[in-house]
């Protein structure tokens, strides 16, 4: 059965989706509206998601066990899924990072000769 | 986690819709607090947000295919290596039906003779009233206890306070005459009160009661259902109509339903004793006794009750003047009751049990011997495994190649050995051995299925593990070596099956020690005597009754 192409099935925005979820939920638990915008607003508008998008990506990181899941009532007072980071999410947190770190400084390394 | 993320699709579904919708609840509020209309708010929360069901889908997906696809594989996968081994998987199959169909049929044997309960309602409360008398010369049979005389009968039935209702019952033979061919029945005498104990309600008609039981009254009786059927074709206008029953004529006044016997004992009609009630002798002990317990009573405190009732019982009936009635004293008659269900099974239960413990045995040896089928299968694949490994195969992809394999051997062996179960059982009860009791509840029931499905499911895992977990994690580099070279296996690949052949040696003595043991036993109780019995009542026809029977003893 062929896999229909969806928004960010691309394997390199996935892990890169993962990692900015996974970063957002280190400052606390949020509820994936939350998450949504503060991944726009923290990029200032530049990584435009469409929001349905995520709830793949949160389910696939809570089948991982890097996030775990519990329902509760967002601040304007409707029922609302909060998501927080495991402990084993925070260490693919470093992993992911460490390694976003290593590829963005060898990707720029070797476009620096021609810029300049 | 792959199986319990199939299974949980549904409820994951329901709760990402749930999580959908308060996102959408969200963002509309959002919306509103910013001054959009109501409508146009979800409108644009629902925008953003993008596709649900194409959401939805992505989540169900994430959940299915990785499962589905890889059992589907390996199930035609393992087909296809079954047929490409016919003789194997004939051998194997073979094995596992015989197995599975042999303890299945025994189960079912088992199931229904002794762990279900009788066919009578709450029959925790019943119990046969019996006696020992340990003291008693020749007369009383030790093994099968002390039986009760009509006067103990009466004394017991008038001043016990243990019992709802009891009664006394023995079985018997008479002739039919009249109409149609003379036959001879057999029959069940009952006083009053065991058909009360038994609660049983007949298809027709009443019960006989002590009402019945009147000498030089009314002769009434009950027919059985098999005998209704036969005799009378289940005509439903049978109530009222006379047989006569060794020259005297009775009323039919009630049809027991089928499968309805007193205790183990069959019979074509049921009849009445017609004791007097008074002016009995203390003797006659040819009567089994059968109660219902009060509710509460114990059966340590109905045996108390008929102890102090035996006293009783010797002030109350003389053997004739110039007797001591106190007599009986030096036979230390002891009430020694036991649940109803004791007294059908008796003996039998141990058989029973051995005879399970031995085909489970069996059982075990069939999955040893297939195992080792296996092993030898699975070590000559050690190279094809190797190779699957190196492409990326995770041990527990091969593992469930293995298992789909056993697994499907394990189903079929069970279809087949379901099936010979059923026929094992339906010769059995055709057979009808007479030592087996409640033959005709036998059957291949829920229960027994539901048993043999289990040991599929075992000798599955059985056959499937073994080798897994020798030869998963497959050595690769040490394997694909020596693919090319040496056809000798390694000692270390014997190891396992010596194992199996030790174990299987030793299984196989077990079962026949245990036939010697049932033949030596046999050979010293086959000394029997054959009686012959044919009854004719006088001025009756002169025709011979068609179905003389023959009884035997041993």
């Amino acid at each position: 059965m062929p896999r229909r192409e969806s928004p960010l099935q691309n394997e390199m925005l996935q892990g890169t989706l993962d990692m900015l979820v996974l970063q957002t939920l280190v400052l606390g638990p949020a509820h994936g509206h939350t998450i949504a915008h503060a991944i726009e607003q923290g990029s200032r508008d530049v990584l435009q998601i469409e929001h349905g998008s995520l709830y793949p990506a949160l389910h696939r990181l809570e089948d991982r066990r890097w996030i775990a899941s519990f329902w509760g009532t967002s601040e304007n007072n409707r029922k609302a899924k909060y998501y927080r980071l495991t402990p084993a999410g925070r260490m693919q947190l470093i992993a992911q990072t460490t390694r976003w770190e290593q590829v963005v400084e060898a990707i720029g390394r070797i476009l620096k000769p021609v810029t300049e | 986690m792959g199986i319990s993320r199939f299974f949980r699709r549904a409820q994951w579904d329901r709760e990402r819709l749930a999580e959908i919708e308060s996102y959408v609840q969200i963002e509309a509020d959002e919306n509103i607090a910013r001054g959009i209309r109501e409508n146009e708010a979800y409108a644009a929360a629902r925008r953003k947000f993008g596709n649900i069901t194409l959401i939805r889908e992505e989540i169900y997906r994430i959940n299915s295919i990785n499962f589905r696809e890889a059992i589907l594989t390996d199930l035609q996968y393992g087909l296809r290596t079954l047929r490409a081994h016919p003789t194997f998987t004939t051998v194997a199959l073979l094995t596992l039906a015989i197995g599975i169909g042999a303890n299945t049929a025994v189960f079912g044997v088992v199931n229904s003779v002794l762990l279900k309960p009788l066919a009578y309602p709450n029959p925790d409360e019943l119990v046969a009233i019996r006696q020992v008398a340990p003291g008693a010369t020749g007369l009383a049979n030790v093994s099968d206890g002390f039986l009760l005389s009509p006067s103990m009968y009466v004394t017991y039935d008038e001043h016990n306070h243990s019992f709802q209702s009891m009664g006394v019952w023995a079985n018997g033979l008479a002739s039919v005459t009249g109409t149609g061919d003379p036959e001879q029945v057999r029959t069940v005498g009952i006083t009053g009160g065991v058909l009360e104990a038994f609660r049983v309600a007949p298809v027709l008609g009443r019960w006989l009661t002590s009402q019945d039981q009147v000498p030089n009254g009314a002769r009434n009786l009950v027919l059985g259902y098999g005998y209704w059927q036969r005799r009378f074709g289940g005509s439903q206008s049978v109530i009222g109509r006379t047989v006569r029953v060794d020259e005297r004529s009775w009323q039919i006044v009630g049809v027991m339903p089928r499968g309805f016997r007193v205790v183990g004992a069959d019979f074509d009609l049921l009849m009445p004793f017609l004791f007097p009630r008074t002016n009995l002798a203390l003797a006659g002990f040819g009567y089994r006794g059968i109660g219902r317990l009060k509710p509460g009573v114990t059966i340590a405190q109905a045996n108390a009750d008929i102890a102090r009732m035996l006293p009783l019982w010797m002030d109350s009936w003389t053997n004739g003047p110039g007797t001591n009635p106190h007599f009986y004293e030096r036979w230390r008659i002891t009430p020694a009751i036991r649940p109803l269900k004791t007294e059908v099974t008796g003996s039998v239960g141990n058989v029973l049990w051995v005879v399970m413990g031995t085909i489970g045995l069996v059982m075990l040896m069939a999955c040893a011997n297939v195992t080792n089928l296996m092993l030898v299968r699975v070590g000559g694949r050690q190279q094809e495994i190797a190779v699957r490994a190196a492409l990326g195969a995770t041990s527990s992809r091969i593992v469930g190649t293995l298992l789909a394999e056993s697994g499907m051997l394990g189903l079929a062996g069970s279809f087949f050995g379901l099936g010979l179960a059923w026929a094992g059982l339906q010769l059995l009860v055709a057979i009808g051995p007479g030592q087996l009791p409640r033959l005709s509840e036998i059957a291949l029931d829920s229960e027994a299925l539901g048993f043999g499905l289990l040991l599929a499911l075992a000798s599955t895992l059985f056959l499937g593990l073994i080798p897994a977990f020798k030869y998963v994690p497959p050595r690769v580099a040490e394997s694909l070596r020596s693919a090319g070279r040496s056809a000798t296996s390694s000692r270390e690949r014997h190891h396992a099956r010596n194992i199996l052949v030790g174990a299987q040696v030793a299984l196989a003595l077990v079962p026949s020690t245990h036939h010697c043991r049932q033949r030596s036993s046999a050979m010293t109780s086959k000394i029997a005597v054959v009686s012959f019995a044919l009854h004719f009542p006088s001025g009756a026809s002169s025709q011979r009754p068609t179905s003389p029977r023959l009884l035997y003893t041993s």
